[in-house]
C-alpha cells in the first residue's frame, strides 16, 4: 500500500498488487476475513480523521464502527475506492457525536498556544500566526453547520476532492462546491471578528 | 496563507493510532469477519431483517418507495426506511428513500411543526399520546436561526422515534399501575420494535436504551422505571404528573447526580474536572449538560453549572418550568431553587429551600 503523508493529508493508492479496495470488497461477501484489507489499507486515514474531529477518547470507538458498519454494508459497495466511502461512513458517525467534537474544538481553542511548537510547520512566523489564530478557528468551526463541516474538514484536513467528497457524503459536486463556499466565508468572517484578517484580506 | 493553510495548521500532521489501539481497532472486526465466516446457523441481526421482511420492505424496493412517508402498522412501529445521516454511498441498509429532502435544515418553528405532521403519522404512539408538548419544548428552546440551532429534517425523525420511547415507557408504566397485562405487553413489543429501528438506524448504536427500558419493565421494576423516565424523557410531553410529580422528578435527577459528582470527587478531593465527558463516564444514562456545550440543559438533563475545587453546583428544570438546584460548598449542602436570571451573565445563585435532602437515595 502507498500511504504517505503530504502536510498532514494523507494520499493513499489504494491498490496492492492488483487487487483494489472494491475488487477485496466484493471477495469479501464470500470470504469475509478479505475485509481485513480494506482496514489495513485505510485504517490511519479514518482514525486520523476522526481524532481531529472528535479527540482520541471517541475516535478509537468510532473507527472500530466505522468499520464494521462497511463491512456491514459491504454488499452494496460498488465502487473501486472505498475511502470517500469510509469517510461518509464515519462523518455520519460524527453527527451521533458532536457532543464530542465540541469537546475537541473547545480543546484546540485551549491548547493553541501551549502546542503550537509541535505541531506547525518549520516556519517559525507562520507557525505563531496560526497558533494565534486556532482559538478564532475553532470558534468559526463550531459556528458552521454540520453539513458545511463535513465538507470543509474533508477538503482542509484530509485533502479530498470535490468529487470524493461527493462520493463520502452522497451529494452533487456543486452542493460541495457551495457547501465550501459557506464555511470558508464563516471562516474568513470569523477571523476578521477577531482581528485576525484584515478587510482587504479575502483569499478565496 | 489562507483559511484553508491556517484550518491545516491549527491540526497539523493526521495522528497514527499505536499498534495497540490498531490492534483493538482491528479486534472488533476481526470477530465481525469471523463470525461471518462462521457456517450459517444464526445470523447476527435477525430482528432487523424480520422486521423488514415481514413489512414487505426489501432492500429493492426501498428506491420505488422513495418521499413516500407509510403508515405504521402492527408489525413496524417506524414506518419510515430512513437511516438519519446515512445517505449517501456510504450509506447501507438502503438510503433515506422515504424522507424527501432529508438533510433539509428547518429553519423556522412552522417548518419543524410541518414536519413533525408530516412524520406523525409513521411512528406509533400510544393511543391518547401525541407529540404536541415535545414539540412545544423543543420551540421553547430551539434557535432556528443559528447553526447551533440547526435541525435536519432527519433529526426531526429520529427524535420522534426517541420520543416514542418515552411515551411507550410511559404507557408501561400507566398499564402496570392498572394491572393491564395487554396494555404492558403492548408497549414491550413496539419498545422492542422501535429499538430495532433506532440501533439500524444508528441512533441507538448497542441498543443501550431501549434495552435498559424493556429489562426493567420485564423485571418488574416500576419505581426505577418511572424514575428513568422522570428524569430522562421529561422534555418530551410522556410523563404526565401534577407540577408536584414533575418536580419531584427533577428533584430525584438532581439527588443521583450528586451521588454522581460524588463519586467523581471521592477519587481525587475534588469537583475540579467534572464536566460532561467524565460525568458521562460515572453516570452514563444522563443526558448530562454544562454551560459550554450545546445544547444547553432542557428538563430532564441535569446540568453542570459549576465544578471547581470543593463547590459543585447543578441545576436541573422540572417540566413544570422550576429549576432546582443543588449546591456543595465546603462540605456543606445546599437543596433549593435556581434564582430566577442567575447563571445568564454571573455566577448561578442557588438559594435553599423548596425541597429537602432526600432521606435515602435508591
Amino acid at each position: 500500500v502507498a500511504h504517505r503523508a503530504i502536510s498532514g493529508v494523507h494520499v493513499l493508492a489504494t491498490t496492492t498488487g492488483d487487487t483494489t479496495d472494491g475488487e477485496a470488497i466484493a471477495a469479501s461477501v464470500a470470504d469475509p476475513p478479505r475485509f481485513g484489507q480494506v482496514f489495513d489499507r485505510h485504517v490511519d486515514a479514518i482514525y486520523g480523521y476522526l481524532y481531529r474531529r472528535v479527540g482520541r477518547s471517541s475516535a478509537e470507538e468510532l473507527t472500530s464502527e466505522t468499520f464494521a458498519r462497511a463491512f456491514d454494508g459491504r454488499e452494496r459497495f460498488t465502487g473501486a475506492e472505498a475511502l470517500p466511502w469510509l469517510y461518509g461512513i464515519a462523518s455520519n458517525l460524527i453527527r451521533h457525536h458532536v457532543r464530542a467534537e465540541r469537546r475537541q474544538l473547545a480543546a484546540y481553542g485551549r491548547v493553541a498556544s501551549r502546542d503550537a511548537g509541535g505541531q506547525m510547520d518549520d516556519d517559525v512566523e507562520g507557525r505563531m500566526d496560526a497558533a494565534a489564530m486556532v482559538p478564532a478557528l475553532a470558534e468559526a468551526l463550531k459556528r458552521l453547520r454540520l453539513d458545511e463541516r463535513d465538507v470543509l474538514l474533508m477538503h482542509a484536513w484530509q485533502g479530498l476532492s470535490y468529487r470524493d467528497i461527493a462520493d463520502a457524503l452522497g451529494i452533487a459536486t456543486g452542493t460541495v462546491g457551495s457547501r465550501l463556499t459557506r464555511a470558508r466565508a464563516t471562516v474568513r468572517e470569523v477571523l476578521h471578528e477577531h482581528g485576525h484578517l484584515r478587510e482587504d484580506n479575502s483569499d478565496g | 496563507m489562507d483559511d484553508l493553510d491556517l484550518l491545516r495548521r491549527m491540526v497539523g500532521e493526521a495522528p497514527i493510532p499505536d499498534e495497540s489501539t490498531r490492534a483493538r481497532m482491528r479486534a472488533s472486526l476481526d470477530e465481525r469477519m469471523e463470525k461471518a465466516a462462521a457456517p450459517k446457523g444464526r445470523r447476527s441481526r435477525p430482528a432487523l431483517v424480520a422486521i423488514l421482511v415481514a413489512a414487505g420492505v426489501g432492500i429493492g424496493t426501498l428506491a420505488a418507495a422513495a418521499g413516500v412517508i407509510r403508515h405504521w402498522s402492527e408489525t413496524e412501529p417506524v414506518a419510515i426506511t430512513v437511516l438519519p445521516g446515512y445517505h449517501g454511498p456510504g450509506s447501507f441498509e438502503g438510503n433515506t428513500l422515504d424522507i424527501s429532502n432529508p438533510e433539509g435544515v428547518i429553519a423556522s418553528a412552522a417548518e419543524f411543526e410541518a414536519t413533525v405532521a408530516e412524520f406523525a403519522p409513521a411512528i406509533r404512539l400510544p393511543s391518547g399520546h401525541d407529540f404536541r408538548p415535545w414539540v412545544e419544548h423543543v420551540e421553547r428552546v430551539a434557535d432556528f436561526t443559528t447553526a447551533d440551532g440547526a435541525m435536519r429534517r432527519t433529526t426531526v425523525a429520529s427524535s420522534m422515534v426517541f420520543v416514542a420511547e418515552c411515551h411507550w415507557g410511559q404507557h408501561w408504566a400507566d398499564a402496570d399501575r392498572v394491572g393491564d397485562s395487554v396494555g404492558k405487553s403492548l408497549a414491550i413489543d413496539v419498545l422492542s420494535g422501535i429499538g430495532v429501528w433506532s440501533q439500524g438506524a444508528g441512533i441507538d448504536i448497542d441498543g443501550y436504551v431501549v434495552r435498559i427500558l424493556v429489562q426493567r419493565m420485564e423485571d418488574g421494576e416500576t419505581v426505577t422505571l418511572q424514575q428513568f423516565l422522570g428524569v430522562n424523557c421529561g422534555h418530551t410531553g410522556s410523563v404526565i404528573g401534577t407540577p408536584a410529580e414533575l418536580d419531584g422528578f427533577a428533584q430525584d435527577l438532581l439527588t443521583h447526580a450528586l451521588i454522581a459528582a460524588d463519586q467523581f470527587a471521592k477519587a481525587g478531593g475534588t469537583y475540579s474536572g467534572f464536566g460532561v465527558l467524565e460525568a458521562e463516564k460515572v453516570a452514563p444514562v444522563f443526558a448530562w449538560a454544562a454551560p459550554d456545550f450545546m445544547p444547553v440543559a432542557g428538563p430532564g438533563q441535569p446540568n453542570i453549572a459549576v465544578a471547581d475545587g470543593q463547590r459543585l453546583v447543578l441545576t436541573g428544570e422540572s417540566e413544570s418550568g422550576t429549576i432546582y438546584c443543588v449546591e456543595v460548598r465546603s462540605g456543606a449542602t445546599t437543596y433549593g431553587r435556581v434564582v430566577s436570571g442567575s447563571g445568564i451573565d454571573t455566577d448561578v445563585v442557588c438559594e435553599a429551600g423548596g425541597w429537602e435532602a432526600p432521606s435515602s437515595s435508591s
